[in-house]
C-alpha cells in the first residue's frame, strides 16, 4: 500500500480516498494476487483493519453518516458557552500575561478557599479535567473520572481527562445520575464548576439512559420508564414503521416474511402518504391505513394509548413503571440510529436472572481462579444493577481481558458466542475457558474453517471468528448449517474480542445476524486512527471501563517496560537512493538500512546474552525474511504454513536455543507468547498509535514480570533523516500519554566491537542496496496484509494462492538476479526455519507416539 | 587542587574590588559603613581572621596557623581566606604572619564602636509622627513590582505582543551594556530582545541578579568618570540602612544624588513624594545588598514561591504544569513552552519542538532550559531521580543538535600543488598559523580560513621567488 | 598551485547527501571533498541553508496542538 501521508498533510484527506476501493478491483488478477485477496468480498480482517487504521484512506461508505450518530449533545459548543460566561467575569483580572493564553485564561475562576484539599481543575472551554495524581483522594477521583470522562493522559503526577458526550453517555448507562455527576465533580474541583460545564453535563445526560433496547422471548422491545419518551419516539416515522403491533398480525408477518423488502416499501409509501400530516394526525401504527386529518388533541391521545395503551395485549409491562413496544428484527439497526438522532440513544441491557426462556448454562469459575481488583471493578460496571449492560471494557494487553470475558459469561450463565480475530485466538479462547471455568469439552465448540462443531445440550459456548460469522458468500454446506445454528438461536451473551480492529461493516453484519441479549467488547486500545470509536459506541455500547496502564504496571499486573527509540543513521549510499526514490521504495530503503541491520543484530545479541526472549517485528515481509535469514533466526509471516508456524512458536517457547523469532504483522495481536521479554521493531505501519500499543502489549504479560527488578524492553529501530522518524514520533503518542517514556539512543555502545557484525564492508552494503533497488513491487508492501489473519474458506484459498505466488516470485527473482550474489547468499541462509523442521522430524516419533496413543484411547472411549 | 575557595568564590563585588588599586580601596575603607559592608560579605573563616586581628595593635602580625585544624580542607580554606583578605587589601601576609592593614582596621573599629561624624550609615529623616510611615510590606511590594517589571520586560520583549511597559532608558541601556539584552536590528533601534546571557541571568536569585546589574552600573559609572569610591561607598551605605526608616539626602554628594535617582528605577529606593528630593526610603533590595545570604530578599510571597519551593511539574509526555500566578514566571515559561491554558494558580503548557526551537533561536541553550526546569521543579518532582524525565531532557538536547548539522566557514581551497613536498611545506606553515580547516594529503588539498589566506599566499609567493 | 574562494561546509553524511541532491537542480557545489565536507559558492549559502532546513523539517512530527 502506498503511503498516503506526507509530513505536512498528515491528517488531510488524500485524493486517493475514493480510488482505493475501486483500484484494487481493477488490478485484481493473477498478476497480483496480493491485491486480489484483501479485496475479495470476504473482507479479511487484517487488511480492513489496516485500511481503517490509516484513517484517511478508510472508506467512508461504511460510515452510516457518522455525523448523525453523534447525539445532539455532542454538538453543543462548549467553548462558545464559555466565551459568553467569560465576558462577564473577565476584564479587571487580565494581567501582563493574559494575552499569552488567548481564550484559555481562566484565572477569573476563583479558587475555593480549601482548594488545596481538592484535586482537580476543569477547563471550561474544552472540557478537560486536570487531576493532581498525588492528591490523597486521587484514587477515588480517578475512579469517578474514568466513569464520566475519557482519559487523555495519565503519566506520573498530573492526569488529564476530557468530558465528552460519549463519556457522559457511558456514565449514565452505568447508573450515574446527572445531578450526582455535577455534585461530585463540583466537590472535587478547586474552582467552582463553570456554568457552561454544568449545562453541558445536563444536556448530554438528560436524554441518555432513558430508553432501553431489550430482547425478550426472542423479540426486540424498546423500553422505557418514561412513557412520554416512547411517545416522542413513536412520533418518528421510521421508528413507527419498524414497530410490530402484536394485534395486527399483518405487520408482524411482514416483519418476518420472506418478502419483507417489498412490503416495507409499501409501508413506507403509506407513511409518506400521510406526510407532514403525521405530526398532527397519525395513522394507527401498523394498521397500514393512513387516517385522515384528526384533531391534534385526539392524535396525541391515540399515540398515548398506542404506547401505554389500555389494551394489555399491545403493551409489554415488566413492572408498573415500564412501558415498551416491539420492533422488527431487521430494523434494530435503523431504530437505534433514529433513537440516536432523536437524542435518545438506546441502552442495551439484559435481565439475565429473570430470563426463563433461554436455558441456563451450567458454568462457573473454578475455585482456584482469582479475579484481580481491576477486573472485578470493570465487571462491576457491567453488572452494576443486576442486569448485564452492553459495552466495552478496555484493558491493556496482558492484563487479563480473557478472564474478564469468561467471568462475564459465568455471571450471565446463558449460551455464549465468542468472536475473535483469528483461528489461533479461537483456540486460545477455548483453552482459557477450559482452564478458568468448569465448562466441559462437550459444552464448548469452535466454528472455524477447519472445525465446525455444535455444542451438545440446550446451552453452550461457541467460539468463532468475525469473518466466519460475517461472511455472506460462498459458504460450504457445513458452514451454512453452522450459521443457521448460530442465527436461529437466541444468545445470552456475545463476547467481541479485539473490537478495535474489526471493520464497522463486519460488525454490523455480526450484530444484526446474531441475536444476543448482552454484548461485551474487549480491547486493549480504543485508539482508532479513523475515529471509528463512534461506531463501536453505537453498535456495542459505551465504554464501561478503561484501566490505567502505569497503575497496573506499578501493581505488578503487567510488566514494566523500558522503551527506546534507536536512531540508525542511513549509510550515505542508502540515503542517496532514498532521496531519489519513490515513496514506496523509500520505505524499503529505510528498513534495509545496513546500520539498522547492525543495530538489530547487536540488540538481539545483547539481549540473548541477558537471557531474554526476543520478538522482532517487521511489517514488511521482504525485510523480515532478509533480516531473519541473514541473522539465522526463524520467522513467521502470512505465507508460513500452519505447521511451520506452530513449530517455530513452540521452539520459541520451549527450546532454550531458540531465543529470537521474527514476526510480521500477524504477531501484533492474537499470538500469546508470555515468554517474550524483549521486542525489537524494524518496520512498522506508518503512524499507527494502536499498532505501537499492541506491540508493546506483546511483552506486558511477560511471565517473568514479577521477578525482582524485572524490565521488559521495547525497541523501535528508526532510520535517521527519513520519514520513519516522523512516523515513529507519531506512533508513540498513545503510549506516551499512558505514561511510557521513549529514550532516544543515538549510539549503541559496543556495536562496532562486535566481531561478526553483518554488512560491515562497503561492498556488502552495496550488494544489499542493489537487492533493495531491484526487489520487485511486491517487496514494497508495508500493509502487513500478509494473509495470516485470513480465516475461513476464503482464507484458505488465499493462502494457497499466495503460496503459489511466493514460489513463483522466488523463481522470478532468481532469474532476474542471476549473478546477484546476495540472493544466493540469502537462500543459503534460509536455514533457521528448516533447521527447526529437521529437528522436529527427527524427534517426531518420540514426541508424537505418546500423544497418538492417548488420542486413540480417547477416541475409543 | 580543589578550587573550592579560589578568589572567584568571592562575592562579585569583592572580586570587583580586588581589581582596584590599593589607593582606591584605602579611600573606600575610610568609610566605616564600607568596612562593615566588606566585612559582612566575607566568608566565615575570613571574618574570624579579621575579628581576631581587629583589636590587636601588633606591628608584626600574628601567626594564626596554630588555630587551624590540621585537616587538608581546613588548611585550604584558611589559605584561601587569607589570600582573599590580601587581595582586598584588608590584610597582608609575610612568612606565615598576618597583619591587618591600618586603613581597614580603623574603619571597621569605628563602624563597630560607633561615633564620629562620618555619617557613612546615612542620616535618618526625622519626622513628627509614625502614622504616615511606610510599612515594610508596602516597601516590599513596591520593590518587587519595580524589580520584576525589569525582568518582565527582558522576558517579554522581542515578542510582538509584549505588553510590558518598558523601564527607563537608563535601565535599558544598562541591560544592553551588560549583554543581557541585544537590540533588534541596529544599535539605535529601541527594541531589544533577551540574550542567552540574559536568560542565564533570569536563572539566578534576585540577590545575585541585583549585584550583576550593580557591577555593570559600577563599570558604567567609572566610564563616566564618577568617583568609584563615592559610588561603592553609597552602595555600602544603602546596605547598612534600616528597612522601614526614612533617610535624609542632606549629606549626600552630587554623585550619590544622581545614583539615588537611578536606583529609583530598580526599586532600591522609594520616594513617598516623587517631587520631594530631600528624603527617601531604602527598600529591602537595598538593605540586603551586603547580607551574605542569597535568600535575603525573600519576604514577598512571590519570591518565596519561586525560589524556596519549586512550582513546575514536567511529565514524560512533555506536558508542563506550573503552580504559579506570577506573571514573571509565566512570561519566563513562555520563552520555551507552548502555553495552553491558565487557572488562578496553575499554568498548563507543553514543551514542544516548536517552543524549544523558538527559544534556541533566541540564543537560549538547552542546558539553560533544563537547568531552569530543574531549579524550579515542584517538590513532587524531587521523588524522581533525576528530577526531570531523562527522555525529555535528551529530547531538548537533540533538538538543539538539529541546529548544528551544518557548519560553514569562508576561506580558500588550495589545490594542484606541484609536489607532495610543496604541499607538505605549505600545509605545515598554514598549520603553524592555525588557519587550516580541512586537509587531505592524498588529494593534496587544503582549506584555509579567510583570515589566513593573505599569509599563506605570501608564503607561497616568496617560496616561488626563492626557488 | 591554485586557490579558490568558497565556503567550506562541514556536515554529517546525511546532510551531505541532501546537499548533493539539491545541487542537481541548481548548482552550488564547487568541490566534493569527502563524506562530510563540501566547498560551495559563498553567495548560495543562505539559500542552501534555508532549503536544507525545509528538507529536514519534513521528517519531524509535531504534536497535535490542543
Amino acid at each position: 500500500m502506498p503511503p498516503k501521508r506526507s509530513a505536512e498533510g498528515s491528517s488531510a484527506p488524500t485524493p486517493t480516498k475514493r480510488q482505493r476501493r475501486g483500484l484494487p478491483a481493477q488490478s485484481a488478477g493473477l498478476d497480483n494476487p496480493q491485491y486480489d485477496v484483501p479485496l475479495s468480498d470476504d473482507e479479511p480482517l487484517e487488511d480492513l483493519d489496516l485500511v481503517s487504521d490509516v484513517g484517511d484512506d478508510a472508506s467512508s461508505t461504511d460510515n452510516i453518516a457518522a455525523d448523525s450518530l453523534i447525539p445532539r449533545g455532542a454538538k453543543l459548543n462548549l467553548s462558545a458557552l464559555a466565551r459568553k460566561a467569560r465576558q462577564y467575569e473577565r476584564g479587571a483580572r487580565a494581567d501582563l500575561v493574559s494575552h499569552m493564553f488567548g481564550d484559555q485564561d481562566f484565572a477569573y475562576l476563583q479558587l475555593k478557599g480549601d482548594h488545596t484539599s481538592r484535586p482537580l481543575w476543569i477547563d471550561p472551554v474544552d472540557g478537560h479535567i486536570i487531576l493532581e495524581g498525588f492528591s490523597p483522594i486521587a484514587e477515588q477521583a480517578q475512579d469517578f473520572l474514568v466513569a464520566i470522562s475519557e482519559p487523555v493522559s495519565r503519566p506520573s503526577f498530573i492526569h488529564e481527562y476530557k468530558l465528552t458526550a460519549y463519556s457522559l453517555y457511558a456514565a449514565v448507562s452505568v447508573g450515574l445520575e446527572t445531578e450526582d455527576i455535577i455534585e461530585v465533580l463540583n466537590r472535587l474541583s478547586k474552582v467552582p464548576l463553570p456554568e457552561n460545564v454544568i449545562s453541558y453535563i445536563r444536556s448530554c445526560t438528560m436524554s441518555y439512559g432513558k430508553v432501553k433496547l431489550v430482547l425478550k422471548h426472542n423479540k426486540y422491545f424498546v423500553e422505557s420508564t418514561h412513557p412520554e419518551i416512547l411517545q416522542t419516539l413513536l412520533r418518528d416515522q421510521e421508528i413507527r414503521s419498524a414497530r410490530v403491533v402484536p394485534g395486527s398480525g399483518g405487520a408482524y408477518e411482514v416483519a418476518n416474511g420472506a418478502n419483507g423488502g417489498k412490503t416495507k416499501k409499501l409501508l413506507h409509501s403509506t407513511e409518506t402518504g400521510s406526510g407532514k400530516g403525521s405530526k398532527a394526525g397519525t395513522p394507527a401504527p401498523g394498521s397500514g391505513a393512513a387516517t385522515p386529518m384528526q384533531k391534534p388533541g385526539q392524535a396525541e391521545a391515540d399515540l398515548f394509548t398506542s404506547v401505554v395503551g389500555v389494551d394489555q395485549d399491545e403493551i409489554e409491562e415488566d413492572d408498573e413503571n415500564t412501558v415498551s413496544f416491539q420492533i422488527m428484527d431487521d430494523k434494530i439497526d435503523d431504530v437505534k440510529k433514529r433513537c440516536h438522532d432523536l437524542d435518545f440513544p438506546v441502552l442495551e441491557e439484559y435481565d439475565f436472572r429473570n430470563d426463563t426462556v433461554n436455558a441456563n448454562l451450567d458454568i462457573d469459575l473454578k475455585p482456584i481462579t482469582v479475579i484481580r481488583p481491576y477486573q472485578e471493578k470493570s465487571l462491576s460496571k457491567m453488572f452494576g444493577n443486576g442486569r448485564a449492560r452492553s459495552g466495552i471494557i478496555v484493558l491493556p494487553c496482558g492484563a487479563g481481558k480473557t478472564l474478564v470475558g469468561i467471568t462475564a459469561a459465568c455471571t450471565i450463565k446463558k449460551s455464549t458466542l465468542v468472536l475473535c480475530t483469528s483461528t489461533v485466538s479461537v483456540m486460545q479462547w477455548k483453552q482459557q475457558f477450559m482452564q478458568w471455568s468448569n465448562i466441559t469439552d462437550r459444552q464448548i465448540s469452535v466454528f472455524t474453517a477447519e472445525q465446525k462443531e455444535k455444542f451438545s445440550g440446550a446451552a453452550g459456548i461457541v467460539v468463532s471468528t468475525y469473518s466466519m460469522v460475517a461472511n455472506t458468500r460462498n459458504r460450504s454446506y457445513e458452514s451454512q448449517k453452522m450459521m443457521d445454528f448460530l442465527t436461529s438461536r437466541e444468545w445470552g451473551f456475545i463476547l467481541l474480542d479485539e473490537v478495535h480492529v474489526v471493520p464497522a461493516q463486519m460488525f454490523r453484519r455480526v450484530v444484526t445476524t446474531i441475536k444476543a441479549h448482552a454484548k461485551l467488547g474487549l480491547t486493549a486500545t480504543l485508539v482508532r486512527e479513523d475515529n471509528k470509536i463512534d461506531d463501536l459506541n453505537y453498535m456495542i455500547g459505551p465504554k464501561l471501563y478503561e484501566a490505567n496502564w502505569m497503575d497496573l504496571a506499578a501493581k505488578g499486573h503487567i510488566a514494566n517496560v523500558q522503551c527506546a527509540e534507536v536512531w540508525c543513521p542511513m549509510t550515505p549510499e542508502f540515503y542517496r537512493e532514498y532521496l531519489r526514490e519513490k515513496p514506496r521504495r523509500r520505505m524499503l530503503l529505510y528498513c534495509m538500512n545496513p546500520n539498522k541491520f547492525q543495530a538489530c543484530q547487536f540488540l538481539i545479541d545483547y539481549h540473548e546474552r541477558r537471557g531474554d526472549k526476543i520478538i522482532v517485528f517487521s511489517d514488511n515481509v521482504f525485510a523480515l525474511e532478509a533480516y531473519a535469514k541473514k541473522l539465522s533466526k526463524p520467522f513467521i509471516h502470512g505465507a508460513t504454513a500452519q505447521v511451520e508456524r506452530m513449530r517455530v512458536l513452540q521452539n520459541f517457547q520451549h527450546n532454550p536455543v531458540v531465543n529470537t523469532i521474527f514476526l510480521s504483522k500477524v504477531g501484533d495481536t492474537s499470538i500469546d507468547l508470555p515468554e517474550a521479554t524483549c521486542l525489537i521493531q524494524i518496520s512498522s505501519h506508518f503512524g499507527s498509535r494502536r499498532q505501537e500499543a499492541q506491540r508493546l502489549g506483546r511483552i506486558l504479560r511477560a511471565k517473568r514480570r514479577n521477578d525482582e527488578g524485572f524490565n521488559a524492553f521495547f525497541y523501535s529501530l528508526v532510520s535517521k533523516d527519513t520519514q520513519e522518524m516522523y512516523y515513529s514520533t507519531k506512533r508513540q503518542q498513545f503510549l506516551i500519554d499512558q505514561g511510557y517514556a521513549f529514550k532516544v539512543i543515538t549510539q549503541l555502545e559496543g556495536l562496532h566491537q562486535m566481531s561478526n557484525l553483518v554488512y560491515k564492508t562497503p561492498s556488502e552494503q552495496i550488494e544489499l542496496l542493489q537487492s533493495v533497488l531491484i526487489a520487485n513491487e511486491s517487496a514494497l508492501d508495508f500493509s502487513g496484509s500478509d494473509l495470516m489473519g485470513l480465516q475461513g474458506e476464503q482464507g484458505q484459498k488465499a493462502r494457497k494462492s499466495a503460496q503459489k505466488y511466493e514460489a513463483k516470485r522466488a523463481v522470478g527473482s532468481l532469474g532476474a538476479l542471476s549473478g546477484a550474489q546476495h540472493m544466493s547468499y540469502i537462500e543459503r541462509n534460509k536455514t533457521a526455519n528448516r533447521q527447526l523442521a529437521r529437528e522436529a522430524n527427527s524427534n517426531r516419533h518420540k514426541l508424537f507416539k505418546k500423544r497418538d496413543v492417548a488420542k486413540k484411547q480417547a477416541n475409543a472411549g | 587542587m580543589s578550587g573550592t575557595s579560589q578568589p572567584d568564590q568571592l562575592p562579585p563585588i569583592h572580586s570587583f574590588l580586588t581589581t582596584r588599586p590599593q589607593t582606591t580601596l584605602s579611600r573606600l575603607y575610610a568609610r566605616p559603613s564600607a568596612c562593615l559592608a566588606v566585612f559582612r560579605l566575607l566568608d566565615d573563616v575570613a571574618r574570624q581572621i579579621v575579628m581576631s586581628l581587629l583589636w590587636l595593635d601588633s606591628k608584626t602580625g600574628v601567626d594564626l596557623t596554630a588555630w587551624v585544624s590540621p585537616s587538608e580542607t581546613a588548611r585550604k580554606h584558611y589559605t584561601a581566606a587569607v589570600l582573599g583578605l590580601v587581595r582586598l587589601h584588608i590584610a597582608k601576609e609575610g612568612s606565615g604572619r598576618i597583619l591587618i592593614l591600618p586603613a581597614f582596621q580603623a574603619g571597621l573599629r569605628r563602624a563597630l564602636t560607633g561615633g564620629g561624624e562620618h555619617r557613612s550609615f546615612g542620616v535618618p529623616y526625622l519626622t513628627a509622627g509614625g502614622k504616615d510611615q511606610m510599612t515594610t510590606e508596602q516597601l516590599d511590594d513596591y520593590a518587587l513590582e519595580r524589580w520584576e517589571s525589569i525582568l518582565h520586560f527582558m522576558v517579554s520583549s522581542g515578542s510582538s505582543i509584549g505588553r510590558v511597559p518598558p523601564p527607563s532608558n537608563a535601565v535599558i541601556y544598562l541591560l544592553r551594556r551588560s549583554g543581557l539584552m541585544a537590540s533588534i536590528g541596529g544599535e539605535r533601534n529601541p527594541d531589544s530582545r533577551i540574550t542567552s546571557q540574559g536568560f542565564q541571568f533570569l536563572l539566578e536569585d534576585s540577590h545575585t541578579q541585583l549585584w550583576d546589574l550593580l557591577l555593570q552600573y559600577l563599570a558604567m559609572s567609572e566610564d563616566q568618570g564618577r568617583d568609584l569610591v563615592e559610588v561603592i561607598g553609597f552602595l555600602f551605605m544603602l546596605g547598612s540602612m534600616q528597612l522601614g526608616q526614612e533617610y535624609s539626602t542632606e549629606n549626600l554628594s552630587d554623585t550619590q544624588k544622581v545614583m539615588l535617582q537611578d536606583f529609583l528605577d530598580y526599586g532600591l529606593i522609594y520616594r513617598r513624594d516623587p517631587e520631594d528630593h530631600t528624603r527617601f526610603y531604602p527598600t529591602r533590595l537595598a538593605t540586603t545588598l551586603t547580607s551574605t545570604s542569597s535568600l535575603a530578599f525573600t519576604s514577598s510571597k512571590h519570591e518565596k514561591a519561586a525560589s524556596s519551593e519549586g512550582f513546575i511539574i514536567l511529565e514524560t509526555n512533555y506536558r508542563l504544569y506550573a503552580y504559579t500566578e506570577n506573571p514573571l514566571q509565566i512570561a519566563v515559561l513562555n520563552l520555551f513552552i507552548t502555553l495552553h491554558s491558565r487557572f488562578e494558580n496553575l499554568v498548563v503548557g507543553r514543551l514542544t519542538r516548536e517552543s524549544i526551537k523558538g527559544a534556541l533561536a533566541n540564543g537560549i541553550t538547552a542546558d539553560q532550559i533544563i537547568s531552569y526546569l530543574t531549579v524550579h521543579a515542584h517538590p513532587m518532582m524531587h521523588k524522581n531521580n533525576p528530577i526531570l524525565p531523562v527522555t525529555v531532557q535528551d529530547q531538548i538536547r537533540l533538538w538543539e543538535l538539529e541546529n548544528n548539522r551544518l557548519q560553514s566557514d569562508n576561506g580558500y581551497l588550495y589545490e594542484d600543488f606541484n609536489s607532495q613536498g610543496d604541499f607538505d611545506l605549505v600545509l605545515s606553515y598554514a598549520k603553524q598559523l592555525d588557519v587550516v580547516l580541512w586537509e587531505s594529503r592524498e588529494k593534496r588539498k587544503m582549506f584555509v580560513r579567510e583570515d589566513g589566506h593573505e599569509n599563506v599566499r605570501e608564503f607561497i609567493r616568496r617560496r616561488a621567488e626563492a626557488s | 598551485m591554485k586557490a579558490y574562494k568558497g565556503a567550506l561546509l562541514t556536515c554529517d553524511a546525511a546532510v551531505k547527501q541532501i546537499l548533493l541532491m539539491m545541487d542537481e537542480s541548481e548548482k552550488f557545489i564547487i568541490q566534493d571533498l569527502d563524506d562530510t565536507h563540501l566547498i560551495v559558492q559563498m553567495d548560495q549559502l543562505e539559500r542552501v541553508q534555508r532549503m536544507l532546513e525545509v528538507e529536514l523539517e519534513k521528517n519531524t512530527y509535531s504534536l497535535d496542538p490542543q
